[in-house]
């Protein structure tokens, strides 16, 4: 944004509702000209609203949950009686892998990156996000890893050696080919996209806030993203290192990971799961910021305990990095190592249980409007709370060694993270589907999917813990009669087809509502939040006038006398930029507009990184076309120039 | 009056960074500790990072008396000081009950089995 001409601007711009300078139809009309990013062919290579980068990544991630979804039905089939052979065994191991990966790095992270991109600008009363070319260059960036990642699977390319990818499995001499190249890849990319979306989500929270908007005043999804992405940024290069180096251990023969070599084969775990457990929290906490603003909502009143949400979340940020040792507890470690992060693991659950005591004094003392949003929040509650326990029990270390890889570890995070991070997040493409179509779910149908996916998920998760406490490890391929594990398999299988016939209900929900749905109209909830203050959905410019807030509900509490902003140009995108802490009014800034630059740029990124699976020379050579689209995407054009300068003459 | 921003951001963040050193120090010292027997520098380390934590309730204590006559969720800079004054108090206690919670097996537990 810096290098955007920039204006002062005081508290002298906030000037009382009564007076246009033009009719508010002509200045609706300037301002869809000047925010408009074109339409056809080539407009759409070259669009940067947030909306619609938003709705591109999560309709992109939901494709990508679907075919996750897809592979995992695949492997429910094949596990649901003993000796099956529907799959064969490499195939599944392809199977298992791919299910992780997609869930984890092209669903669970960038689904919730994607409601912040839609959803923050709007909450906090801003025309877009910030950078939002680099928001573009992000989306073209994670639908190039994941095509890439699938266009492998099915050349029989797939990854076969997990989600996390452990050398020596992972290395040169356990898995020859460049099946483990195309996952590690994969993680560059979508953590090179997932980076950026954070900082654009960081800097819209801190510098793009509506007037009023203080910090103890941001809406608790803002706080949510905010604390989110945070953590990608802290977490996220500790993964993107570490595949990094085992791409190098594959490609140029290096030995980070190679004991024989003086490499060591735990550094790995050590730096992936100093990614990976706070990934756990990546995906919950956003999810968390999702369900205060549903109770706040459908209770009625304002959320109980803002300042204790807060802080939870906070909490959950900074201790969400001071366990991921307790994944490796059967490694063998020192005393000193368990308890630490032993202690550290039954901590974490102190900021959880906060959040939810929070919650229940909110539904306790509020007026209950019974939705599909807040059913799917108390499903959140009942499953949360049990893979909680399990979390509880796995923190320990005599538990965790004897149930270590295990189903039961398979049916605890799959609590944690589809009861924690994807009920929530069914609750909020409820609460926000009117909002980004301007149509309303089906209640009738939403209360179907609610229910097959409510008892699927309880049918096909709860005997994993039984699975695991009889000893099934958890990856393999099949299993014999006498083991005793044919029933609770078959019933996870029977499950799985209940979850599934949820999901297709909820698709039928989508299309029919999205075609013929009733209008939603502005705010059809009666939520409190800035996102309900512009039209359904919102227009390119998201809104006609820049709010102010004067609490943390702002639309509850607005009266007609609330002042909004003047002094910004409407033949020009600009934007009002405001201070951190107290959002008060700084100065005035000029977005970019569109350009077909971010997706030249992510078009040489993927050739550098798919070119460098098979020829380390493709870093040099991709280089070139890199460089190239970058500085034609930082080249600055005329008319930045010419507003640069008339701003310096007006000054 | 309202309290300066470092102070307020000092008693939001001490006990975080406080926990984070304890264990990443505290956990690369034991090596040491058990080739030359000096515990102390455990319990040195644990106590450092205890008093640091501490050292942010307090901050956060005195910003909250400051602040006495504001709310929480107003509009002014002296709400919004009495609110991250009150996020320090508890992020710091909060810390710093970590802390305590990680060095209690210390003294049941040899860090060198």
């Amino acid at each position: 944004m810096s290098s955007q001409p920039q204006r002062e601007m005081n508290s002298e711009s906030l000037e009382p509702r009564p007076r246009t300078p033009m009719s508010d139809a002509e200045a609706r009309n300037w301002l869809q000209r000047t925010w408009d990013d074109g339409k056809g062919f080539t407009s759409w290579f070259q669009q940067v609203h947030h909306t619609v980068i938003g709705r591109r990544y999560i309709i992109t991630a939901f494709c990508f949950f679907l075919l996750g979804g897809l592979l995992a039905a695949l492997m429910r089939i094949q596990l649901s009686h003993p000796e099956n052979h529907f799959l064969s065994p490499d195939f599944y191991n392809q199977v298992f892998t791919m299910h992780g990966s997609t869930m984890m790095f092209l669903f669970a992270v960038p689904v919730m990156e994607a409601f912040g991109i839609y959803m923050i600008p709007l909450m906090m009363g801003t025309r877009n996000i910030a950078f939002p070319r680099l928001n573009a260059y992000s989306w073209y960036l994670y639908v190039c890893g994941g095509i890439m990642l699938y266009v492998a699977f099915v050349l029989n390319t797939g990854p076969d050696v997990g989600w996390f990818a452990y050398p020596p499995l992972s290395g040169p001499d356990f898995s020859p080919g460049k099946r483990a190249d195309f996952w590690a890849q994969m993680i560059t990319f979508t953590e090179v996209a997932a980076l950026a979306v954070a900082v654009e989500i960081i800097t819209t929270i801190f510098k793009l806030r509506a007037v009023g908007m203080s910090l103890n005043r941001i809406p608790l999804f803002g706080w949510a993203m905010l604390i989110h992405s945070f953590m990608v940024i802290f977490a996220m290069p500790a993964v993107a290192l570490d595949s990094s180096m085992l791409l190098m251990d594959r490609l140029i023969s290096t030995h980070f990971f190679n004991p024989a070599e003086g490499g060591d084969a735990l550094l790995y775990q050590h730096v992936f799961w100093f990614f990976g457990h706070p990934e756990v929290y990546i995906i919950f906490v956003p999810a968390m910021g999702i369900v205060s603003e549903i109770i706040a909502t459908f209770s009625r009143r304002p959320v109980f305990g803002y300042p204790a949400l807060v802080l939870a979340l906070v909490a959950n940020g900074f201790v969400g990095f001071g366990l991921w040792v307790h994944h490796m507890f059967a490694t063998g470690l020192p005393m000193m190592g368990y308890s630490f992060f032993t202690a550290a693991s039954l901590m974490i659950a102190i900021p959880s249980a906060v959040q939810i005591f929070c919650w229940i004094a909110t539904l306790w003392t509020g007026r209950i409007n019974w939705k599909t949003p807040l059913i799917f929040v108390i499903g959140f509650f009942a499953i949360f709370v049990l893979g909680g326990l399990t979390g509880v029990m796995l923190a320990s270390v005599p538990l965790d060694t004897q149930v270590h890889d295990t189903y039961f570890v398979v049916a605890h995070f799959h609590y944690v993270l589809i009861g924690g991070a994807l009920f929530p997040l069914f609750g909020g493409i409820y609460y926000w589907f009117p909002k980004i179509t301007g149509r309303m779910l089906s209640e009738k149908l939403g209360l179907w999917h609610f229910w097959l996916f409510f008892i699927g998920f309880n049918l096909t998760f709860f005997p994993m813990h039984i699975l695991g406490l009889k000893g099934m490890p958890r990856r393999v391929y099949t299993y014999l009669p006498q083991n005793g594990w044919g029933t609770m398999n078959f019933i996870a299988t029977v499950g799985a087809l209940f979850m599934t016939a949820g999901v297709l209900f909820w698709l039928y929900n989508i299309w029919t509502s999205y075609r013929r749905g009733p209008l939603a109209g502005d705010n059809p909830w009666g939520a409190s939040s800035l996102e309900w203050a512009t039209n359904s959905p919102p227009p390119i410019y998201n809104f006609d006038e820049l709010p102010t807030v004067n609490s943390r509900t702002p639309l509850w509490t607005a009266t007609a006398e609330n002042p909004v902003i003047r002094g910004l140009r409407i033949d020009d995108r600009e934007v009002l930029i405001t201070r951190v802490l107290d959002a008060e009014p700084d100065h005035i800034n000029s977005f970019p507009k569109p350009s077909p630059w971010p997706f030249w740029s992510a078009m040489a990124t993927t050739a550098l990184f798919v070119g460098s699976i098979f020829n380390g020379y493709a870093l040099y050579i991709g280089a070139i076309p890199l460089a190239f689209t970058l500085t034609m995407w930082f080249w600055p054009k005329k008319h930045e120039i010419a507003l640069e300068e008339a701003e310096g003459v007006r000054r | 009056m309202v309290p300066s921003k470092l102070s307020l951001w000092y008693g939001i963040l001490i006990g975080a960074a406080a926990f984070a050193g304890d264990q990443q120090i505290t956990y690369s010292l034991v090596p040491h500790a058990c080739s030359t027997g000096h515990f102390y520098v455990l319990y040195c380390a644990t106590g450092i990072a205890l008093l640091l934590a501490l050292s942010g309730a307090a901050m956060g204590g005195r910003n909250l008396a400051v602040t006495r006559s504001a709310s929480i969720d107003g509009g002014t800079r002296a709400d919004r000081s009495r609110f991250m004054a009150i996020l320090g108090i508890a992020a710091s206690l909060g810390f710093a009950t970590i802390i305590l919670a990680m060095a209690v097996p210390r003294f049941m537990l040899s860090p060198c089995d």
